[in-house]
């Protein structure tokens, strides 16, 4: 069973923002958090620039932006535990391309959005064994 | 022969037997993934291929620059460099 995914209402927030405000292109970024076995902690929900080509249906970090977001979160006593992007045809759940371009040990958390926002959140570890979802509880600062 | 470390990034540490960085001794980035792959052979397989060349989708960084800015695998390493693998992050 993945580890829970504990995300302050601030943060899932930010992400409901930056992907409503992105639609109909894919947002994307990274999530900084501690490094413990379970639950996976978020501290801070990072933007970064989609650079894929074709952003209506893929995303891209820029692998020097995120070598940047490493050391400083290696600073903080932190890690980058995952990646968060959203959907705009609404689907919050890993497609192909998700799962192909997937790391094991890493969350993957996806906004289902629409022309009225995000309608869903889920996160999910994605391994060769399939996708598992992590059950998202959001605390309130 | 330099002293150098290897930092790896959270989603290629569980091929490395979960460490975040990995020392060793090497005059040149191909040595150095052919030392650290006689112990960690999975990891190394994800950063070159087969025929020995760098992933496309994986990046290695010396002194923060891009080998494929510099000389790439035989980029030369000095005492205390860092060397950074970051993978590709995509999806759709």
């Amino acid at each position: 069973m993945a580890p829970r995914f504990i995300l302050p209402l601030r943060h899932r927030q930010r992400v409901r923002e930056l992907s409503g405000a992105a639609w109909p292109l894919e947002a994307c970024g990274l999530l900084e958090g501690i490094c413990a076995p379970a639950p996976t902690v978020i501290t801070a929900v990072h933007p970064f620039p989609n650079v894929h080509r074709d952003p209506r249906r893929r995303y891209t970090i820029d692998p020097e932006a995120w070598l940047r977001l490493e050391h400083a979160a290696r600073r903080r006593g932190h890690t980058v535990m995952g990646v968060w992007h959203s959907h705009p045809h609404g689907d919050p759940t890993p497609s192909p391309t998700d799962r192909e371009q997937a790391w094991p040990g890493w969350s993957y958390l996806i906004a289902g959005v629409t022309n009225t926002g995000m309608r869903d959140l889920r996160c999910w570890r994605i391994d060769e064994r399939g996708c598992h979802e992590q059950t998202i509880v959001t605390e309130r600062p | 022969m330099a002293e150098v470390t290897l930092r790896i990034p959270t989603p290629l540490q569980p091929y490395a037997n979960g460490n975040g960085e990995l020392r060793a001794e090497a005059g040149y980035v191909d040595e150095l993934l052919e030392r650290i792959g006689a112990e960690h052979q999975a990891l190394v397989q994800r950063i070159r291929t087969r025929d020995g060349q760098l992933r496309p989708y994986v990046n290695v960084f010396v002194r923060r620059t891009d080998i494929r800015e510099l000389q790439g695998l035989e980029t030369e390493l000095h005492d205390g460099d860092e060397v950074i693998v970051m993978p590709s992050v995509a999806g759709g």
